[in-house]
């Protein structure tokens, strides 16, 4: 190769590099987008949503099979009860791993599950460890037996 | 989140932890040298990962690598004091054939490493053939042949 002929590709180096920069930002901010939740596991990436005294607080950005948790709070009964149902289709997509309590009864219909639980106090702090099966946009359904329900959206990388 | 900080950590991590074993230690020399990164890299594995096995999570983990390595590099090129830090410095360890036995010593290296680069790079059978043998920042020896007419 001739000498003109190499600083004739040395264009081509001069865009590589300049390219090269570009990526290094890219990395960058992506990593703090990553740091700030973005990607699941951050600030960004946990929120809730309630309807009346119903609570749930999720994640809405998650990463397929990666251990996590609804955490769901109700006012219990007078008697100590608290009843909460998940639908079904929403269960398809996320495992349950273990439930905090422990249910008394786990009750299973056509559309939802229903989950008893017993408590005290006036308020029940529910926690299920989840794992979400697929990745996409999930959009579950759960509520409190004889009560208000609430519908709840996260994005699941794969 | 904590895939990047799982990676920065394991990434710093093995800086401070290559760099303290010294620049001939796992240059891979040796046959166990090798088994022995092999095996550092599976246990790492491991500890990257944690029970987040999905691709999202790999990818995070690349990237944080590389954007550190990156960052570092980039740091290095502006401070002289960084780039010694982290890459260390290189070290004379022949002069005009006679070996620094201190320094070699120190550094990890016999006779036999030096006439052993001497072969494998230049052909040279003796010390006295050599003008200079230096350990080079990644523990590699370069070694530099007295010049024939001198």
């Amino acid at each position: 190769m001739t000498k003109a002929r190499i600083e004739q590709e040395f264009d081509f180096q001069r865009r590589e590099w300049r390219v090269e920069r570009i990526g290094w930002g890219v990395i960058w901010l992506l990593l703090a987008l990553a740091l700030a939740g973005l990607f699941g596991g951050g600030p960004l990436s946990r929120t809730s949503v309630s309807s009346g005294d119903l609570t749930l607080d999720f994640p809405r950005f998650e990463r397929e099979t990666r251990p996590t948790e609804l955490e769901v709070s109700l006012p219990l009964s007078p008697d100590g009860q608290g009843q909460v149902w998940i639908a079904n289709d929403t269960l398809e997509r996320l495992q349950v791993q273990e439930i905090t309590p422990p249910p008394m009864r786990i009750q299973n219909g056509p559309k939802r599950t229903e989950y008893l639980f017993r408590g005290e106090g006036d308020e029940l702090r529910v926690t299920f460890d989840v794992e979400f099966q697929r990745a996409g946009v999930l959009r579950g359904h759960l509520g409190q037996v004889g009560g208000l329900g609430l519908n709840f959206s996260a994005l699941v990388y794969p | 989140m904590d895939a990047v900080l799982r990676g920065a950590v394991i990434y710093l991590f093995l800086t401070v932890i290559f760099r303290v074993a010294g620049k001939r230690a796992l240059s891979q020399i040796t046959t166990f040298d090798l088994v022995l990164l092999l095996i550092i890299s599976e246990t790492t594995q491991q500890a990257l990962l944690g029970e987040d096995f999905s691709v999202t999570a790999a990818l995070l983990l690349i990237l944080t690598l590389v954007g550190l390595d990156i960052a570092f590099a980039l740091w290095k090129g502006r401070s002289a004091r960084l780039d010694r830090l982290i890459d260390s410095v290189p070290v004379l360890l022949v002069e005009n054939g006679q070996p620094l036995k201190d320094r070699m010593d120190r550094a990890q290296v016999d006779e036999d490493d030096v006439l052993s680069s001497a072969r494998k790079s230049q052909g040279l059978e003796r010390l006295d053939q050599i003008k200079y043998a230096i350990l080079e920042r990644d523990g590699s020896i370069s070694v530099i042949p007295q010049d024939p007419g001198g």
